[in-house]
């Protein structure tokens, strides 16, 4: 069985309650890659035009401006990418794409809309059980899923609710965080009109967020059927408000700035834009995505795409790295039981395909080991 | 690039700081147990507890001597190495012989980490003290207790009046330092327990084959107790996985079992953790290089 840890967080450390808004960039850059395709013809965008496609999924226009040009410039991870940098015009301009569904009936028309948008996992739903939301941050001091569901809390359920009236799925299961006091709270009032809605209320324990961890941690059949409220978000909005989400929230978060906050911005904002918000306590710092566990250090040059949840700015670390005094730690935690302690010993010739870089081995690790280079045999 | 920029909470000083008034509590008493008891019965001279306090001063000074020439962090743990020196030193021990066994112990704990890191160098100096103190046919308890050892029931012995290092002999202290101990997450608190089991389950079956009116008091073997709580459970000498640690307590016990009760050692539990130890030292480094040879990548 999987033995579950919780991570230490520093207290001092608390995000804001408010959501700071940078939805005006004045451009954006939005990565394209040689084998996509190009779909845009003239310079004049509008939201939510499709740009560039990579044979599955297209890339949309957050802002109306004008393409300026295809520019190479750093990624923010010390490589080079090449961008396409589009000139905000600040008139957000849309398109006429049909009318709104402003009422939360769910009629056939937005069922079969549902079944359209959710194609591939047809199977998945059709023999699922029951749905859950998966409202669990793993990455500490992240508030990303706590402002959505304040914002955003009956859009989400009742997207959730039309996926499960959609497939006659009978239950519904919200899993929640204890010490997310904010998403309790926004989710009470709301589900007062939804008996088919339970909620289970878990443990701060890592790992959770993610969807094969939960089934394994809550007994659940392989074919339920797990959703974020991102993805919930973002379907509700082409479903019922037949246009692409323009917007993500952001954490800027970590123990080198003095108010860690949530940003709203556009997808493509430059890092910089954000970077002026944020009063800085240290001259030195590092900048991290996506995770203190599992993320990468990044630069000033990062631009903000849809898979960047959170942003640290911490001070450098202290730590020095002494020889391992094989204590077994990263044994014991590590959940996909890769003896990443043989691999240490060994220098790295031992590696594990199974590693996930959850970097629970050099969080618990007392020599300050980073562990991960080994496992990958870096 | 990745960095590490959270750890768990980790001991601190504070848990350090406790550790080191356990050992005080320990050294204090050895203190009354081999010289104040009787020095109130007036049977020996206030001059003869020195010797103990000068264990404690060479055990630390030597034990911060060598973290200076090593450049190691001079900590808690440094202390702590320094005070463990002077405990296990049976009360009769010439400071003579402390001084070059203590001195032995710091050469073969250089040597060790060059060639078997993963041996118990602490249990080493233990068994070439006892080795010393044979070789110079000293008895290893206090000259009083030798003769009067037979005077003390089970909860003396509980409590301290059996023989061991002139620090180490309470089994009343060293089952509170383990409940402490066990608060640390890096401490294999299960280590202790394997092995005192199996030590236990053999000394009661042995009892049931020849029953004796004093076997509680024979079961309170201090050197057996002491060692599974501070010895076996070393991170740097025992084994990673839950399976190697179970075989490596239990040899532990059983072998410490046969060397107390069989060949009627007392102190035969530091020979039987010395056995074990370099096997698995000398193991643990051969798995090593041969698992260094060649890349190996593990398949899910």
């Amino acid at each position: 069985m999987r033995k579950y840890i919780t991570i230490a967080k520093d207290p001092s450390i608390k995000v804001s309650s408010h959501v700071t808004e940078v939805m005006s960039p004045s451009v954006i850059y939005l990565p394209i890659h040689e084998t996509d395709d190009l779909l845009i013809t003239k310079r004049k965008v509008y939201k939510g035009d499709s740009l560039f496609t990579n044979g599955e999924n297209p890339y949309f226009s957050p802002i109306s401006g004008f393409i300026e040009k295809i520019v190479k410039r750093e990624n923010g991870f010390g490589e080079v990418e090449t961008y396409l940098q589009i000139k905000n015009d600040f008139q957000e301009n849309d398109y006429y794409r049909g009318v709104e569904n402003t009422t939360m009936m769910i009629t056939t028309d937005i069922k079969k809309k549902i079944k359209d948008f959710f194609g591939k996992s047809q199977a998945s739903l059709k023999s699922s059980e029951s749905l859950i939301l998966n409202t669990i941050e793993d990455e500490p001091y992240v508030a990303n899923t706590s402002f959505l569901l304040k914002f955003y809390g009956r859009e989400i359920i009742l997207m959730l609710d039309a996926i499960a009236t959609t497939y006659k799925i009978p239950s519904i299961q919200i899993v929640l965080k204890e010490t997310d006091r904010d998403s309790i709270e926004s989710l009470e009032e709301i589900l007062n009109i939804y008996p088919n809605i339970t909620t289970t209320i878990l443990k701060d324990y890592y790992l959770l967020g993610k969807s094969e961890f939960l089934k394994s941690f809550l007994n659940l059949k392989e074919n339920q059927m797990i959703f974020s409220p991102d993805e919930l978000i973002r379907s509700y909005y082409e479903i019922f408000k037949l246009r692409k989400i323009d917007f993500l929230y952001v954490t800027f978060t970590g123990d080198a700035i003095s108010n860690p906050q949530v940003f709203k911005v556009k997808v493509g904002t430059p890092i910089k834009d954000i970077l002026g918000e944020v009063k800085f306590l240290v001259s030195e710092y590092d900048l991290i995505t996506n995770g203190l566990l599992m993320g990468s250090i990044c630069d000033e040059n990062l631009i903000i795409d849809s898979s960047i949840r959170v942003i640290y700015a911490m001070k450098k670390n202290k730590w020095k790295e002494s020889p391992c005094i094989s204590c077994g730690k990263c044994n014991e935690v590590c959940p996909m039981n890769c003896n990443p302690y043989r691999s240490v010993q060994t220098k790295g010739k031992y590696k594990s395909e199974k590693c996930i870089s959850c970097g629970l081995c050099t969080y618990v690790c007392p020599s300050h080991l980073f562990i991960e280079n080994y496992t990958k045999g870096r | 690039m990745k960095k590490k920029y959270l750890t768990y909470p980790r001991n601190s000083k504070k848990f350090y700081s406790v550790l080191v008034f356990f050992f005080l509590l320990f050294f204090s008493y050895g203190i009354y147990k081999n010289g104040l008891v009787y020095f109130f019965n007036k049977e020996v001279q206030i001059s003869s507890i020195y010797p103990f306090f000068l264990f404690f001063f060479i055990g630390i000074v030597e034990s911060f001597g060598y973290a200076f020439l090593r450049k190691e962090k001079k900590d808690f743990r440094v202390l702590l190495r320094g005070m463990c020196l002077a405990l296990l030193v049976p009360p009769s021990t010439p400071i003579g012989l402390f001084v070059v066994c203590s001195l032995f112990y710091f050469l073969i704990l250089f040597l060790s980490s060059l060639f078997l890191p993963k041996i118990s160098t602490m249990n080493l100096y233990k068994i070439f003290l006892i080795l010393g103190m044979f070789l110079m046919n000293i008895p290893l308890c206090n000259v009083i207790e030798s003769y009067n050892s037979y005077l003390y029931g089970t909860l003396d012995v509980f409590f301290g009046r059996g023989l061991g290092g002139f620090g180490t002999t309470s089994i009343f202290l060293l089952i509170l330092c383990y409940f402490y101990l066990s608060t640390d997450y890096y401490y294999k608190k299960e280590m202790p327990i394997y092995a005192l089991s199996s030590y236990a389950i053999l000394f009661f079956l042995f009892f049931l084959s020849t029953p004796s009116s004093f076997f509680l008091k024979d079961f309170f073997n201090p050197s057996i107790f002491f060692l599974s709580i501070f010895f076996l459970p070393q991170n740097e000498v025992s084994p990673v996985s839950k399976k190697g640690q179970v075989i490596y307590s239990v040899g532990v016990g059983c072998l410490s079992f046969l060397f107390i009760h069989f060949l009627g050692w007392l102190e035969g539990a530091f020979l039987a953790f010395g056995i074990v130890n370099l096997l698995y030292a000398v193991g643990s480094v051969l798995l090593i290089r041969h698992f260094s040879t060649k890349e190996t990548l593990y398949k899910s």
